[in-house]
């Protein structure tokens, strides 16, 4: 291991320092370089090209959509591309801003106070002190994640005006199915005995009807939910989990590019749009990056120094995350996985073999939870309830590369045919499509496409420069979006797959940002320093702010209305449903539309016996005279989404007729 | 004349550098950017893309023989580069016909919509050009009133309105001002150390610039005189005149070697008698105009071969015929007031109203210092002066001299850069020590222009100034290119777009363009033809101003709603009527 310990050195600035002491060395050479045409020089020139390219390729396509739809240009911030528009003039200025000289000591001298009287204040030096406590700091952007939480819970939904985002929820069907996980392990038990009657009303989307009736998904996410939806307060555990990893993520980028770095990638977690909407769900998400970034940041010790207690933390934050989502867990680790294999193969020794075991035994345990849960729900330890829904269900959506006559057809009562139809048989070129979209929006919904667009190429042409950390943390982002490559849909807002790679993006971009500020601050170009401050306040004020009032919708309320597009249906529903006063008890069968594809009306919670229950219309298998003999105590109601409307199925019928349901 | 002027330093140097490249720069290619997307294509634009494109693709220069052709080929690059739709089905083979509208309105009909997005691609090429004429402004200036002089040049060039409105366009205006401050800054360089090297560089360059715009064929005599004036300023024992005339040869076919080269030398070394002629000039009296003629066919020069291109032969030749008369009756507009043939004060006017009043400040400031200069400038800065005031003054006066149709403002555009550049003088060192007041009052000129072209802006083709009553009465001083060139488009597609209820809307549009093309509807026509109303029934009128003026149709269709007052604008050439409905 002292090849990890020897590493550190070099990547981890000291408690409090900027940056360490090679650090310190690279910028200073950098520095001497900047005046000159250097390499240095000639790779920004590459970097600001390439920045440009893509804005104006973004505005160039947008302006060319609107003269080709409507035939004007109209005003030039009217319905701006918000990666593009704003982002080009910034652009046009950036080398001016780059190579004007202006020192620190020009600007705290046109400063219209004085500064040294300022400094010797006690009160600030005391906020200063303040401010470099790693634990203010965590605590600060943690509570700024938990602000833009609720911030973000609170926008009015553009469909329902009054309404708030966080009012409705839940609006994902995913987000029922963690529900009822929680629900489940709330009521003491890891399944529900099956529907007793008509199982082929009562499917739910990714909950497995079987005589198991359970969430199909991997079960720490309903344990992470389950004590705030046990407080009534359910999303309260997205925004704890937005609190933890914004706090870790400033931990982690402070332990290797300093403080101000630290600071910044806590802000910029805490304000990625993604993250502000994510939080507000009910998804894997949370518990996936709460576990990984504990992953992370006892990894991030190890590199400065091992002990036992980070490598089993380092293993513990991998299991909460694999037991969350198991192949974003599996494909961020891997590349610290394969890293840490590396060292144990090159320089073997007892430490290695120690931390290795430290590391593997909370993975055991998650192994055997999962078995367990498997076990009880499935029937067989090594079957899990989510590939077995995928085989009975939604045949169609599956991982990989697969030919169509290879795709089993399930019987039709199991088969939920519109939602499994909906799904594309992948290609390589729907991947390549898909894997392009994703990495778009993956920058995007963090902070913007161009200002991490052009970090990321920075860090890669100065790719001699970057410590082993941050090359391990991209090799974990390409991990991720290579494993979820071979899949058909890009995600929710086009990325959600690979939403745990913003985070790691804005760890990254901090460092590079706080570098070369500190570049700039010594070689005397403060308005580089300003100009990056802009662009991401131009970011955070586009993903978050009316740039243009009356012309301009911020990203976040894109990303909102995108995920509650299905609000407005769900809404109709519950009116229809109270204004209407059925006697109770009732069945209310669903006759969705096409559209209806993503909105999940039913979702009843065993043991099946409220007064009132939902159910999918499905004359196919059941005709409304066997629906009303099968539930003869009950009133049964159809709901006819395409007009609304709800009305009563006739008892007569269940007297005229007894035919048997119809067995494809 | 290499020294370096007081109050210049390689630091401020760079510093200046940077502010002109990194600051005025980018904001002239936004400024010139957004103009490029939010005009609608304008006249001559449709003609000379077609033309561009006709010549990349057919090798033919037949198209819009009048214009050289580098302008218009940079332009339709990037356009060939998108694939567009291309037709020839107008293309007529009789030279004397000017077919670039038509051809270019086949070009409009085949891509349809698409053509929007084709011109702005086009006028994007067309910004170099601008840049080419800022850093130029901004160098001479420089060189000759040190860095403060250089950056005004250059902010007067990068936010001046005729710049702006015509910088952002496929049209050759721009590129000629620009190669004709270019060339005179090298050719200056050159007088001052003439070297054989420096005589090359200066053939190359006027050989590019006679391929932006015949108006610099001008530059031949000039530059001749200011050769001569150069040798008549130099003490007899430096004057080398054999040497310098063997420069000035070779730069002279230089020249024209790369004029032909930019045709391709189609048609090069035609003997004179072989040739067809259409104007006066050059083919002779003649009864049929549209017939051919030739004066020199009988004459001992018939044998002598032409050493430029037949196409660019043709272009001056049917130039030449337009402003003879002989093509159509061509009006000439001025306050009100129209006719066959121009007025000689007709640019001394344009300027009157078209030139910002903080322009005319910073020339008032300007010319409280020629005292400072008479007193304190060396003879080598008068020569310089000379060098700079020179080729406007002729240009101006040559251009005043064609008389036969005063329609363009933007014809003395070769003339404008060297004046900002003079302008500049009151930010001049010696300036600023003598007479600290006119660079202040200099300094206000600057920041007013700057803050009137602004606020004019993206509407800089219709810019007037305040005194003559701004944009909005720019119609009544004068008409078409300097304030409708059917370059609104767009803003009444916006208007009708945010009214809805403003309904029907009947356009008369005076730009080749067709506006069913982005989906306005009831176009009407300048004769009445049967499918349109016979009067004007209730309903709203988007009338172009050229069309309120009955400009080149005197006593037109639309000349009564001038009696009306307009009830709003699109930008500043199309002018909005309601007719309401009378009760019976």
């Amino acid at each position: 291991m002292g090849a990890i310990v020897g590493k550190a050195a070099a990547d981890s600035p000291t408690e409090g320092s900027p940056g360490s002491e090679s650090e310190n060395r690279f910028t200073d050479e950098a520095t001497t370089k900047f005046a000159g045409w250097t390499n240095e020089s000639l790779t920004r020139v590459i970097v600001w090209i390439g920045g440009l390219e893509i804005a104006i390729y973004l505005e160039g396509t947008r302006l060319r959509e609107r003269l080709l739809h409507i035939a004007t240009t109209g005003w030039w911030i009217g319905d701006p591309d918000p990666d593009g528009t704003f982002f080009l003039p910034l652009l046009l200025f950036a080398p001016f801003c780059f190579l004007f000289p202006l020192s620190l000591h020009d600007v705290v001298r046109a400063l219209p106070v004085n500064w040294s009287t300022i400094g010797q204040q006690r009160w600030l030096t005391q906020v200063s002190m303040l401010l470099r406590q790693t634990g203010v700091m965590v605590v600060a952007v943690s509570l700024l994640s938990l602000g833009m939480s609720w911030v973000t819970s609170r926008y009015e939904l553009p469909a329902l005006p009054g309404k708030a985002f966080g009012e409705l929820g839940p609006y994902v069907h995913d987000e029922f199915s963690y529900q009822l996980q929680a629900e489940t392990y709330l009521a003491g038990r890891l399944s529900w005995p099956g529907v007793p009657r008509a199982r082929e009303l009562f499917h739910q989307m990714h909950v497995l009807n079987e005589d198991q009736f359970a969430s199909r998904y991997f079960p720490a996410t309903g344990a992470w939910l389950a004590p705030f939806v046990a407080c009534g307060f359910p999303v309260g555990a997205s925004w704890f989990a937005g609190m933890i990893v914004t706090g870790l993520a400033a931990s982690i980028t402070r332990r290797t590019h300093g403080l101000i770095a630290g600071w910044l990638a806590g802000l910029l977690v805490a304000v990625a749009p993604g993250g502000a909407i994510f939080n507000n769900l009910l998804l894997a998400h949370g518990p996936t990056l709460v576990g990984l970034l504990v992953c992370l940041f006892f990894f991030r010790r190890l590199f400065d120094q091992f002990t036992m207690p980070s490598a089993l933390g380092a293993g513990t934050g991998l299991t909460l995350a694999m037991l969350s989502r198991p192949l974003t867990a599996a494909s961020v680790a891997l590349p610290f996985g394969l890293w840490w294999l590396a060292n144990g193969l090159l320089r073997p020794s007892a430490e290695w073999w120690r931390g290795t075991l430290a590391m593997g035994t909370p993975l055991l345990v998650g192994f055997a939870i999962l078995g367990w849960q498997n076990e009880a729900i499935t029937g067989n330890v090594l079957q899990t309830p989510y590939s077995l829904y995928n085989t009975l269900y939604t045949p169609r959506h599956a991982f990989g590369f697969r030919e169509s006559n290879s795709i089993e057809v399930p019987p039709a009562r199991r088969y939920l045919r519109d939602y499994d139809q909906w799904a594309r048989l992948i290609t390589w070129d729907l991947a390549t499509e898909n894997l392009g979209i994703r990495l778009k929006e993956s920058l995007a919904w963090s902070l913007g496409m161009i200002p991490l667009a052009m970090a990321g190429l920075l860090f890669i042409l100065n790719w001699k420069q970057q410590p082993i950390f941050d090359w391990l943390l991209l090799s974990s982002i390409v991990s991720l979006h290579v494993a979820h490559f071979p899949y058909w849909l890009s995600g929710i807002l086009g990325y959600h797959y690979v939403y745990e790679s913003g985070v790691l993006l804005l760890m990254l971009f901090a460092g590079i940002v706080v570098r070369m500020a500190r570049e700039a601050i010594r070689s005397e170009r403060m308005l580089a320093v300003a100009w990056m401050a802009g662009m991401i306040a131009l970011s955070v004020a586009i993903n978050f702010g009316h740039i243009a009032p009356g012309s301009t919708v911020p990203r976040i309320t894109t990303g909102i209305r995108s995920v509650t597009h299905v609000a407005e249906r769900y809404e109709r529903f519950r009116t229809t449903l109270s204004t209407a006063n059925l006697p109770l008890p009732a069945l209310v069968l669903v006759n969705p539309t096409a559209a209806d594809l993503h909105v999940e009306y039913v979702h009843n919670r065993p043991p099946f016996d409220s007064p009132l229950l939902m159910g999918r219309y499905r004359p196919d298998v059941y005709s409304d005279a066997e629906v009303l003999r099968l539930f003869p105590e009950r009133t049964v109601y159809l709901y006819e989404c395409d007009q609304g409307t709800l009305r009563q199925l006739d008892p007569r019928l269940s007297e005229r007729s007894s035919a048997p349901a119809v067995e494809p | 004349m290499t020294s370096m002027p007081p109050g210049r330093s390689s630091r401020m140097d760079h510093r200046c550098w940077l502010v002109v490249v990194g600051l005025l720069l980018p904001m002239q290619t936004l400024l010139l950017a957004w103009i490029a997307c939010r005009y609608a294509p304008t006249s001559d634009e449709m003609a000379h893309l077609a033309a561009g494109l006709r010549i990349l693709s057919a090798r033919d220069f037949s198209v819009y023989t009048v214009n050289p052709p580098l302008p218009k080929v940079l332009a339709a690059l990037p356009v060939l580069f998108d694939s567009p739709q291309l037709s020839w089905k107008s293309m007529d083979p009789n030279p004397a016909l000017r077919k670039e509208w038509n051809v270019g309105q086949e070009f409009m009909w085949a891509n349809s919509t698409r053509t929007l997005w084709l011109f702005v691609l086009a006028r994007c090429a067309c910004i170099p050009w601008a840049w080419l004429g800022l850093l130029v402004c901004f160098l001479w200036a420089r060189d000759r009133y040190g860095n403060a002089g250089g950056l005004a040049a250059a902010v007067l060039w990068a936010f001046s309105p005729v710049i702006l409105g015509n910088g952002a366009l496929v049209t050759p205006d721009l590129p000629a001002a620009a190669m004709a401050v270019t060339v005179l800054y090298v050719f200056r360089h050159y007088l001052m150390d003439p070297t054989w090297k420096r005589s090359v560089i200066v053939g190359v360059l006027l050989g590019i610039a006679e391929l932006t715009k015949m108006t610099l064929l001008l530059l031949y005599p000039l530059m001749t005189l200011l050769l001569g004036l150069s040798l008549w300023w130099t003490p007899f024992a430096e004057r080398r005149v054999r040497q310098r005339i063997s420069e000035c040869s070779v730069c002279c076919v230089l020249s024209l070697l790369i004029l032909n080269a930019g045709y391709l030398f189609h048609g090069t070394g035609q003997r004179l008698g072989d040739r067809d002629f259409y104007s006066e000039s050059l083919g002779g009296a003649r009864d049929d105009w549209n017939a051919p003629g030739n004066r020199f066919r009988d004459s001992l020069l018939s044998q002598v071969p032409i050493p430029l291109p037949a196409a660019y032969v043709t272009g001056i030749d049917i130039q030449k015929r337009d402003f003879e008369g002989h093509w159509r009756p061509m009006y000439s507009y001025l306050r009100g007031h129209q006719q066959l043939g121009g007025w000689w004060y007709y640019y001394i006017y344009c300027l009157l109203v078209k030139v910002p009043v903080g322009s005319w400040i910073l020339a008032i400031a300007a010319l409280a210092t020629i005292p400072i200069a008479l007193s304190t400038d060396s003879r080598q800065s008068r020569r310089e002066a000379a060098l700079l005031w020179l080729p406007p003054l002729l240009l101006f006066a040559f251009i005043s001299s064609q008389t036969g149709f005063s329609r363009y403002y933007r014809y003395i555009l070769p003339a404008a850069s060297f004046v900002m550049i003079g302008l500049t003088r009151v930010f001049a060192p010696a300036v600023r020590k003598c007479r600290p007041w006119a660079t202040g009052i200099g300094a206000v000129g600057l920041l007013s222009m700057v803050a009137a072209s602004l606020w004019v802006y993206p509407d800089s083709l219709a810019f007037f100034n305040a005194p003559s009553g701004g944009p909005a009465y720019g119609h009544r001083h004068l008409l078409d290119s300097n304030v409708d060139w059917g370059q609104d488009l767009y803003q009444l597609r916006d208007w009708i777009n945010r009214h809805p209820q403003r309904r029907p809307v009947y356009v008369a549009y005076s730009g080749v363009f067709d506006p069913h093309v982005m989906g306005i509807e009831n176009v009407l026509s300048t004769t009445p033809s049967s499918e349109d109303p016979a009067e004007f029934p209730p309903g709203w009128y988007a009338i172009s101003v050229n069309h309120l003026h009955g400009y080149d149709d005197p006593g037109g269709r639309f000349t009564p709603f001038l009696n009306r007052d307009p009830v709003d604008r699109a930008g500043y050439s199309i002018f909005i009527y309601e007719i309401a409905e009378t009760s019976p």
